[in-house]
């Protein structure tokens, strides 16, 4: 409820532009700066067209950092519009599936190819930067657009951008945050601080007895209890979103918030 | 519940590294050659330095491009600019 609550919040005060622009400030999450809503720069954005300059993002790259060091991807699980997007549209009635687990792999592709290495060998506005087919553009900007009837022409690259997000739609309908395991290039970037951040997923105490129930809860389709039979917190996976749903659904934490006076 | 010490090293690491880049971003100033420029026949062109923030704020929407491994603005940075939608 709480992480509900949260996305919610995220969702609203990231497309409230009532005040000050803030887009020097680039917030870790999947949200298009170029809805008129928008308060804070995306990083995909900034990194393209810092890769088609040539030049090198600090303050973009040392934000992601600092925060990635500091939670992880927490802000995938907590924040992000597009993800709460994804666990909404999961919520449908629907045959489900887990995407194979190479698949995993695709973002860091995603990643390099679409976000630094095409931008710079073509220039920051090329067609086959992630930007020209990023979802959460076709969301945010682009169906908007064509409502209001600020497009001219139909052209390819629109088409392509949204039979993605339609194809992305259907996915997380299917299979509960495929995007952001697949596809997601901000989930790439902050992927590896999930081993060293200082955030950590407290696990209960005594060590889990197994009943696999964290893994179940796990919006990723990860195992946690693997991670916690083995000492370590269960955030310490690439793929992990932080969003505490394992602890949430352990019998052993509940045990001691009811009996807070008894160890566990 | 263990964090390991090299995890800990990594991670004080690279917030240091963050540190640095934030600094580098907030000191660090580009030439960014303004667009239109009339004294450009004369084969002079004046240019803006621009911090790395401030050009955070130029690639939300396009306002810096690079031609012949130059920068150029695609706005009068002197007039009020005012809220700019990305063209892609």
């Amino acid at each position: 409820m709480k992480r509900r609550i949260s996305q919610l919040t995220a969702l609203l005060v990231l497309h409230s532009s009532w005040g000050p622009e803030v887009k020097w400030l680039c917030n870790p999450v999947l949200s298009c700066h170029s809805c008129v809503l928008a308060w804070f720069a995306c990083p995909i954005g900034v990194f393209v067209h810092y890769s088609g300059y040539h030049a090198i993002p600090f303050f973009a790259a040392g934000t992601i950092l600092l925060l990635g060091v500091l939670v992880g991807r927490l802000f995938c699980g907590w924040v992000c519009p597009f993800g709460f997007l994804m666990d909404m549209l999961h919520k449908i009635p629907s045959p489900k599936f887990t995407m194979p687990g190479w698949t995993r792999y695709l973002k860091y592709g995603v990643l390099g190819l679409t976000v630094v290495a095409l931008p710079f060998v073509f220039g920051e506005s090329t067609q086959w930067s992630f930007c020209r087919v990023c979802p959460a553009s076709a969301l945010q900007v682009t169906i908007p657009n064509i409502l209001l009837g600020s497009y001219g022409e139909i052209e390819f690259i629109m088409i392509l951008k949204l039979a993605i997000l339609a194809t992305v739609v259907v996915l997380a309908i299917m299979s509960s945050r495929s995007f952001c395991k697949a596809f997601c290039p901000i989930g790439a970037m902050l992927a590896p601080f999930n081993y060293i951040s200082f955030w950590v997923v407290k696990n209960p105490k005594p060590l889990c007895t197994g009943c696999t129930k964290c893994d179940r809860a796990c919006p990723s389709g990860l195992t946690p209890s693997r991670n916690i039979q083995a000492g370590l917190p269960a955030n310490r996976t690439a793929d992990c979103i932080v969003c505490h749903d394992c602890r949430k659904a352990c019998p052993l934490v509940e045990t001691r918030a009811a009996h807070p006076t008894k160890s566990c | 519940m263990k964090n390991t010490r090299l995890q800990k090293i990594i991670a004080a690491s690279l917030l240091l590294a963050s540190a640095a880049l934030l600094v580098a971003g907030l000191t660090f100033k580009r030439r960014v050659y303004d667009q239109d420029d009339e004294f450009k026949q004369f084969g002079l062109l004046t240019f803006t330095r621009v911090s790395d923030a401030a050009m955070c704020v130029d690639a939300t929407f396009s306002g810096v491009v690079r031609k012949e491994d130059k920068l150029y603005s695609t706005y009068n940075r002197l007039a009020p600019r005012g809220k700019k939608a990305c063209p892609t």
